[in-house]
């Protein structure tokens, strides 16, 4: 029986998970990593990405818009601004949202460019994560 | 004297106006219990953030990361927080007179404002004031979203030096029946709200202190301007509620009044066609 850890997920709009798990793969700034049980000490910075979540007789997949991770003594907490299940994903509005922010790319020059293009990954994300 | 039917006018238009105002406070009550549970649930992230930043600052070339760098203020951005709609007392002029005074302090510099909510917005437009960015008609489905976009346009302008000093004015929510202005400084992050925390060496820094520090900062940002629109939020539905059942109270009153003259008046009548009527028979004798 593989040991487990804490997992909390916090969002600005609240705690979004909260188990025991076995394994998780977060999207790390510079590649993705899992975390086992009895891990080293760790603080992280996450890109937009897919977290991977593994208990013991199930997983989820979660679409994160980037955060961070910390974790020691089993214990680890992830912020992000946005985490979504994948089942719960509105796959039209992340759609709606794709175009929109190619369309502001088009035209937008300076600032606004920055932002459509992480609108854009954003929306991108959620897709993949609730096709895979 | 105005006539029975006048008076009776008068009443239904009172009662239909305190019908409104009833519900008014009710729908504002409902609300602000909704922001409330909201500032409850943003406070574990916020705090968490808050102490990873605390813990990171303290190792690095503060001069490194703008969003702490101190640099003289030759533009400055003023964030006005006001409500979409009025009749809540003095809520929205009170936000608006504040920044006023800021404006006037900061008058050497180059200013810029930031409005939200539609009030504010009307306000600094009919004055043509110099409105950068203005967000409004959106605190009915506020969500986290509104408060990433925000922060996007601000940090955006701030990294390009467009804006030197950030400045917030939005009303606190204090209790339902209190509202306090306030005005605090958003950007550059204040770094005495850092304290020095304890070292924590043996931590595995992914990738590097500096990277994940950069990766936070602007989400402490957002989370902040998060945390003042629940507030004020909260605050403009306490400050109507008050506005409201105060309204509901005096509608009334003025309706007691006006039944007191109605009967008054529809007593007056009655004796009157009496006293016509006896003394018509007084006459006929």
């Amino acid at each position: 029986m593989a040991r487990s850890y804490k997992l909390e997920v916090i969002t600005p709009e609240g705690r979004v998970y909260d188990s025991e798990v076995i394994h998780l793969r977060a999207p790390g700034l510079e590649g993705d990593f899992g975390i086992l049980a009895e891990h080293a000490p760790i603080m992280a910075a996450l890109r937009i990405g897919k977290l991977h979540v593994d208990e013991s007789d199930n997983s989820f997949d979660f679409a994160v818009s980037g955060g961070y991770l910390e974790g020691h003594e089993n214990q680890i907490v992830l912020l992000a601004e946005t985490c979504e299940r994948k089942e719960a994903i509105d796959v039209e509005r992340a759609g709606r949202a794709r175009d929109r922010a190619l369309k502001r790319l088009e035209e937008a020059e300076g600032t606004d460019m920055e932002r459509a293009r992480a609108a854009l990954m954003r929306a991108l994300n959620r897709l993949r994560v609730a096709e895979s | 004297m105005p006539s029975l039917k006048q008076i009776r006018r008068r009443i239904a238009s009172v009662q239909s106006t305190q019908q409104i105002t009833r519900a008014m406070k009710m729908v504002a009550a409902a609300r602000l219990r909704r922001a409330q549970e909201n500032i409850v649930k943003a406070r574990p992230y916020s705090l968490k953030l808050r102490q990873v930043i605390r813990d990171l600052a303290a190792r690095t070339d503060r001069s490194l990361h703008p969003l702490l760098d101190m640099r003289p203020a030759r533009s400055v951005g003023i964030v006005v927080v006001t409500g979409d709609r009025g009749l809540c007392g003095s809520f929205n002029t009170n936000i608006v007179r504040q920044a006023q005074r800021i404006m006037q302090e900061e008058g050497q510099s180059e200013l810029f404002l930031i409005t939200v909510g539609r009030k504010g917005t009307e306000f600094f437009t009919r004055r043509d004031a110099r409105i950068l960015s203005s967000l409004s008609n959106f605190f009915n489905e506020l969500n986290f979203g509104h408060a990433m976009k925000l922060g996007e346009i601000i940090i955006g302008r701030y990294e390009q030096h467009g804006m030197d000093r950030v400045y917030l004015v939005y009303n606190e929510f204090k209790s339902a029946v209190q509202q306090y202005v306030i005005c605090e400084q958003l950007l550059p992050i204040v770094p005495d709200e850092f304290e020095v925390g304890e070292s924590r060496s043996d931590f595995i820094y992914e990738p590097s202190v500096s990277q994940i520090l950069n990766a936070i900062l602007p989400r402490y940002v957002n989370v902040q301007l998060w945390r003042v629109l629940l507030e004020s939020y909260a605050a403009e539905m306490g400050a109507r509620m008050t506005a409201m059942e105060n309204a509901t109270e005096n509608a009334a009153e003025l309706i007691d009044t006006l039944t007191l003259h109605y009967n008054k008046a529809r007593q007056a009548a009655i004796t009157k066609e009496l006293l016509e009527v006896v003394s018509g028979a007084e006459g006929l004798k």
